[in-house]
């Protein structure tokens, strides 16, 4: 075996040019921080990786939607306060109206409250956000309660809107003007009470006002009942949120446990190429410092 | 005085001969860095004896002949090893510009694909918003216009490929020329008894180029000529007769022939080796399966979308919309993807027309996730799968790629080790012929004070 200077110069160079690759590749790994630059760095880890990254964007778009269906709860709920307390008040003015010793002049100021309250109410039914109406179902383009005079007439539909608050879970967000306030589905018709108590009122029909007290107080409890069925749905929007702030940080570290390289592991492995790397160049000056030609 | 003369005769034999041996070992020095050279001996021989007087005496010293060492296997390993590597090297940069195509970062197709999802799934927390709406449009139009750069990149790649390999022709028809000169020049040269050394070692180099990039096989005649075959053994190159490569175009993509002269006979990918094997199988069987696969993600996302879009209603009450225009078939479907709905009103998120309908849109957002292809992938899991594909054929070239090129330095230093030169050797080889060249001078000068002794005679 003879050994020749083009053969060590040949081997040197192939030797530095790997190093050199392989230095190459680790400080880009150590610049960018990630492990999978392209998809040949790690074949079987790309569609895992895809899919985690698509999940992390799904994840934030589900925490927009989560705080945008709290704000929209919000609004319900504190209309639905409102409501409620107009309710109180009207069976106010109704056991005032129907003590024995109310005058007509009463009577009539009353009536009038009442009337002032049934208006309130109908303002609270036709109630928009951004310029939406709250409770008209799907049909939030027009009016769903456009005659103040009739309360039977619902020009709305019975539109469940629902927010997708997680991966295939979705709530309700909205109560329809026919539930709520019309009492559809078993209810009581709570422009009609008002409406009613008006003319009771007016004419001063005691036992008629008597009978409404009982109605008052099952359009309050419609009212407070489906306050709180959207309060349940808001607690459970609300922990949704919290679990999907665990579930992105949980796809955080998926992805980066997929793609991002171990910046300790890898700084350490580019000292030791760097240092390969050194010994390679020195012994590449020192084999050209060798030669026959210096000893004849 | 005739043996003095013959003496004189013996010296000035030796003296040419040592001559003779510092050339080639200087013609070796001088290639040391000559690739493909071979290391060149002189062999040495008696001049034959006479009869002087009853006694055979040597008369010196001839240069029978120089020869080149040679190793007939490393030969054909190098051969061998070189076509294996052109395979691989040539795909190297064109896988690379594949891996760019399929990435993986966030501006990639499947990124596209599912932000165009998520913006479905903000148009559901606001149905009748016109920002969202147009917001879906231009999501669209955007991975329509993915589809279509990655369709287009596919489509430039072959080309280039074409381009690449057409490049190549006219220094192959070249080189096989050189080998068919070489072959006439040596077969004549050697009918003569000597050895043709250098032009041997410049048609061993010329085969080894055109086995990386052909792949071709040669086999050594018996007249000195070699015959260089293609794997399917077309023969490229008889004698001092060279065949010549021919590029032709069928359809769109480019074709390749051999010339035989009064016929030409079409080569494919399993006839070639080298780099032209590596090239062609890109162009014919990887860049078409992923160009099929592509198609195949366009057509379902179109297909799929179409259906639940034309299931919905638009805001102004418009039924059975398509949001792309409808593809007939998979084949062509990434080039021919675009969005059709021009109007953000038609956009169907609900099923009905009421503004804050979004039944649709959530239904839309959840194909995200839905396994529509095969039944087994969603899109993201189809694409990740693709570019793994197109991944995995990048690592697997620089793996092979690498370890061949070892290989490579391997043989060609045991190629040297054996036939090539080394300037140590040569050096004391000269140390070596310098002494003998200065011993025959002092056999001349020592002769020649005899003759001066046997003329100083008679005074």
């Amino acid at each position: 075996m003879r050994t020749t200077l083009t053969a060590t110069y040949r081997s040197l160079q192939a030797n530095l040019n790997r190093s050199g690759v392989r230095l190459q590749d680790l400080r880009l790994m150590a610049a960018s921080g990630r492990r999978i630059n392209r998809p040949s760095d790690d074949p079987a880890a790309i569609a895992p990786m895809l899919q985690t990254q698509d999940r992390l964007r799904a994840a934030g778009r589900y925490q927009s939607t989560i705080s945008t269906t709290l704000g929209r709860m919000d609004n319900l709920d504190s209309r639905m306060e409102q409501l409620e307390n107009l309710m109180v008040q009207a069976k106010e003015i109704a056991i005032a109206a129907g003590n024995g010793s109310a005058s007509e002049s009463d009577r009539a100021s009353y009536a009038q409250q009442i009337q002032l309250l049934r208006e309130e109410v109908y303002h609270l039914a036709n109630a928009q956000e951004d310029g939406k109406y709250l409770f008209a179902g799907y049909a939030q383009g027009s009016k769903p309660f456009p005659d103040a005079d009739d309360p039977l007439t619902y020009a709305g539909d019975d539109g469940i809107i629902e927010m997708e608050i997680g991966p295939g879970e979705k709530v309700r967000t909205n109560l329809t003007g026919a539930e709520l306030f019309q009492g559809a589905g078993g209810g009581v018709n709570l422009l009609a009470v008002l409406a009613e108590l008006e003319q009771n009122i007016t004419a001063g029909d005691a036992s008629a006002l008597s009978n409404q007290l009982d109605r008052l107080d099952q359009a309050a409890d419609q009212v407070r009942s489906q306050r709180s069925l959207m309060g349940t749905l808001a607690q459970r929007v609300e922990r949704a949120g919290d679990r999907m702030a665990d579930y992105k940080d949980d796809m955080t570290a998926l992805l980066s446990n997929y793609r991002d390289a171990d910046l300790i592991e890898t700084y350490s492995q580019l000292a030791q190429q760097e240092q390969a790397f050194t010994a390679a160049l020195s012994v590449t000056g020192k084999i050209s410092q060798l030669s026959i030609l210096d000893y004849l | 005085m005739s043996g003095l003369s013959s003496a004189l005769n013996l010296g000035k034999s030796s003296l040419a001969t040592h001559q003779k041996l510092i050339e080639v070992a200087g013609n070796n020095i001088a290639n040391v860095n000559t690739p493909g050279y071979s290391r060149q001996v002189a062999n040495l021989a008696t001049v034959p004896a006479l009869n002087m007087r009853g006694f055979l005496v040597g008369q010196g010293v001839t240069v029978s002949s120089v020869q080149r060492e040679q190793d007939v296997f490393l030969t054909r390993q190098l051969r061998d090893k070189n076509a294996a590597l052109g395979e691989q090297a040539a795909k190297t940069s064109h896988l690379t510009e594949l891996e760019r195509i399929f990435d993986i970062g966030d501006n990639s197709l499947s990124s596209r694909i599912n932000e165009f999802f998520d913006a479905w799934q903000q148009l559901s927390a606001n149905p009748g918003g016109s920002v969202e709406r147009n917001a879906v449009l231009q999501q669209g139009a955007l991975v329509a216009d993915g589809f279509q750069t990655a369709q287009k990149d596919l489509q430039r790649l072959g080309s280039q490929i074409d381009d690449t390999l057409a490049a190549k022709l006219g220094d192959i028809n070249l080189k096989l020329q050189q080998v068919a000169d070489f072959n006439q020049r040596i077969s004549t040269v050697e009918a003569t008894g000597v050895s043709a050394n250098s032009d041997r070692d410049q048609r061993d180099l010329l085969l080894q180029e055109l086995s990386y990039t052909l792949g071709v096989q040669a086999y050594e005649n018996s007249n000195g000529t070699v015959s260089v075959q293609l794997g399917n053994g077309l023969p490229l190159v008889e004698g001092n007769r060279a065949m010549s490569l021919e590029a032709g175009q069928d359809g769109d993509k480019m074709t390749f022939a051999v010339n035989l002269g009064s016929t030409t006979r079409p080569l494919d990918g399993n006839s070639l080796g080298g780099e032209f094997k590596g090239l062609l199988s890109l162009r014919d069987e990887l860049i078409p399966q992923v160009q099929g696969q592509l198609d195949q993600l366009a057509h379902a996302l179109v297909t799929e979308v179409n259906a639940l879009h034309a299931a919905g209603t638009g805001q102004d009450g418009s039924t059975g919309v398509l949001f792309f225009r409808n593809l007939t078939n998979a084949s062509g479907a990434a080039a021919g993807i675009g969005v059709a709905i021009t109007d953000s009103r038609q956009l169907a998120a609900g099923q009905n027309a009421g503004e804050g309908d979004n039944r649709n849109a959530l239904a839309m957002a959840a194909l995200a996730e839905s396994k529509v292809l095969g039944g087994t992938d969603t899109f993201t899991t189809f694409y990740g799968n693709l570019a793994s594909r197109v991944g995995l054929a990048g690592a697997q070239n620089r793996l092979s790629q690498t370890g061949l090129e070892d290989t490579l330095v391997q043989l060609q230093n045991l190629r040297d080790s054996k036939v090539g030169v080394s300037l140590e050797e040569e050096m004391i080889n000269l140390i070596q012929f310098q002494r003998g060249f200065e011993a025959s001078a002092k056999l001349l000068t020592t002769v020649d004070e005899m003759m001066e002794t046997v003329l100083s005679i008679k005074r």
